[in-house]
């Protein structure tokens, strides 16, 4: 199970935004995307690291993204 | 599930131990990406012989150089536009904006990702949500929405937590406090000086502020005095919060919440908030004075640690508020600037402390401190009051009142008071420049 930055363990929505971050951050990072597509996902992926920062799930910037 | 009080429950009301476990990854987390992308960061930590790597508690922040203002335009001006601060390429940005210039120096520039404008927006609204506004409401920025900064981040703020937002950029004060009494605005910001002037216009146009929908005022951009407090929530039949933040970091680091402590809490979690003595630099107690010395986890593409912001402020602990956030509290909000104190023939005057007073007296609708020096190099303080035009009779005498006020405020200096024509003295939207200070140097 995964944990948040001081050591606890993540609830079950936790584990689920987390997931979610991941996905897009990866989503993100892809080059073969249509601009709607880019567009969007960078826009959704730099509003949910807010929640996985404010939940201390992690925390690190995000220019290699161009975020 | 109930909405809670709290923006962001799991960091705002945790225990301090963790709180402060938080705040030292992340700082750790930090200094070695500002070392890494930051030629400037990097160029001065090298030069005082730290890194990410010595960092293994909280105090020892300390041993991290400080950044200020005066190195800022420096590096601004020998490397124009930005200096060497960024951390990636300006092309990555999507916001560009410039300090108001207050203090008459040259405008900071700063630039934003998205992930950096998104959190600017995320700060703003741990105090929205702490002070109430919620997706009900209808939030009014009464605010020029131009290259300053302001309430651009407090705008977004409202359309993430849901709220209707009525931006107002092109109004006329006229129009503003129509269209606030029209759309049954419930949240009006703006900054202290120009809610006062928009609470006189509606006055003069006889429209009902009290007793209008509008029941949470907001206000930013300069400290808010008690007294001018008092004054803008009777005026406005509404709750005041009072906000700070800076250009420098690009949003607020401290709200009140719905409690209203008589301070601001600190946004702990995204901000380590240090209070220095200004001359020695070392640490203040809870209850004094000091110099806030801020350095932030959110803007990644302008990394801000320990900036020395010259604004003065009292911490006390977080529990003296009953809210059960664990942010502490800047008691009473920013006090004053440590650049801004005036020495007048030996007596220590803020012009804080003189708002304070005059704000006392509602029949004054605006006001002035003009500094000046005689012939022989005698320093003169004047403040020049301007009536509100409904306050015919005893004019003289309430002249009188006001300096005795002063003077007994200011440990027996007399302080000059004369009465200024009516629209004379000017207005102001965003930040107020009341003091006049033409001393020869």
């Amino acid at each position: 199970m995964s944990k948040d930055l001081l050591g606890n363990d993540l609830t079950e929505a936790e584990t689920e935004i987390l997931a979610a971050y991941e996905n897009l951050k990866k989503l993100s990072a892809r080059d073969d995307l249509s601009p709607c597509m880019v567009s969007n996902i960078r826009f959704a992926t730099a509003a949910l690291a807010q929640t996985v920062t404010d939940l201390g799930l992690t925390y690190e910037h995000l220019h290699h993204l161009g975020l | 599930m109930a909405m809670s009080e709290y923006w962001n429950p799991k960091f705002e009301a945790c225990s301090k131990e963790d709180l402060r476990r938080l705040q030292l990854t992340k700082l750790k987390c930090h200094v070695a990406w500002a070392m890494e992308k930051s030629p400037f960061h990097r160029r001065l930590y090298e030069g005082a012989g730290v890194s990410a790597d010595d960092i293994k508690t909280l105090d020892d922040i300390g041993k991290l150089p400080f950044m200020d203002r005066a190195k800022w335009m420096k590096i601004q001006a020998d490397e124009p536009p930005f200096g060497d601060l960024l951390t990636a390429p300006r092309e990555q940005a999507i916001r560009y904006h410039l300090t108001s210039g207050t203090s008459g120096r040259q405008p900071l520039r700063v630039l934003d990702s998205p992930k950096d404008w998104q959190w600017i927006s995320e700060c703003w609204a741990y105090g929205f949500w702490g002070f109430g506004v919620r997706p009900h409401d209808t939030v009014f920025f009464a605010f020029s929405y131009g290259s300053f900064i302001g309430f651009w981040g407090a705008h977004y703020c409202c359309e993430k937590i849901g709220a209707l937002v009525i931006p107002s950029g092109n109004m006329t004060t006229e129009n503003r406090v129509r269209q606030i009494v029209e759309m049954e605005v419930t949240t009006v910001c703006a900054t202290p000086t120009y809610a006062i002037r928009l609470a006189i216009e509606a006055e003069k146009q006889g429209l009902d502020l009290v007793g209008s929908a509008v029941n949470k005022l907001i206000v930013s951009g300069e400290p808010v005095v008690g007294a001018t407090k008092k004054l803008l929530e009777e005026k406005w039949g509404a709750k005041c919060a009072d906000t700070a933040g800076m250009t420098e970091i690009g949003t607020i680091m401290m709200f009140e919440c719905s409690h209203q402590p008589g301070g601001a809490h600190l946004i702990e979690d995204h901000f380590i908030e240090e209070v220095l003595d200004p001359e020695t630099g070392e640490p203040v107690g809870y209850g004094e004075i000091g110099e806030r010395v801020v350095t932030s986890f959110g803007r990644g593409f302008i990394p801000l640690i320990r900036y020395r912001t010259s604004d003065l402020v009292k911490k006390v602990p977080h529990d003296t508020c009953g809210c059960g956030r664990n942010g502490d509290i800047y008691e009473g909000g920013i006090l004053g600037r440590v650049d801004n104190m005036l020495l007048i023939r030996g007596t220590n005057v803020y012009p804080r402390a003189i708002e304070e007073i005059v704000r006392e007296y509602g029949e004054i609708e605006e006001f002035q401190i003009h500094v000046w020096n005689t012939e022989n190099l005698v320093d003169e303080i004047t403040v020049r009051l301007e009536f509100n035009p409904s306050k015919k009779d005893g004019r003289s005498e309430l002249m009188t009142t006001i300096a005795a006020d002063l003077k007994r405020n200011h440990e027996g200096l007399r302080i000059n008071v004369e009465e200024a024509p009516e629209g004379a003295l000017p207005r102001f939207e965003l930040k107020a420049k009341r003091l006049l200070d033409e001393r020869k140097k």
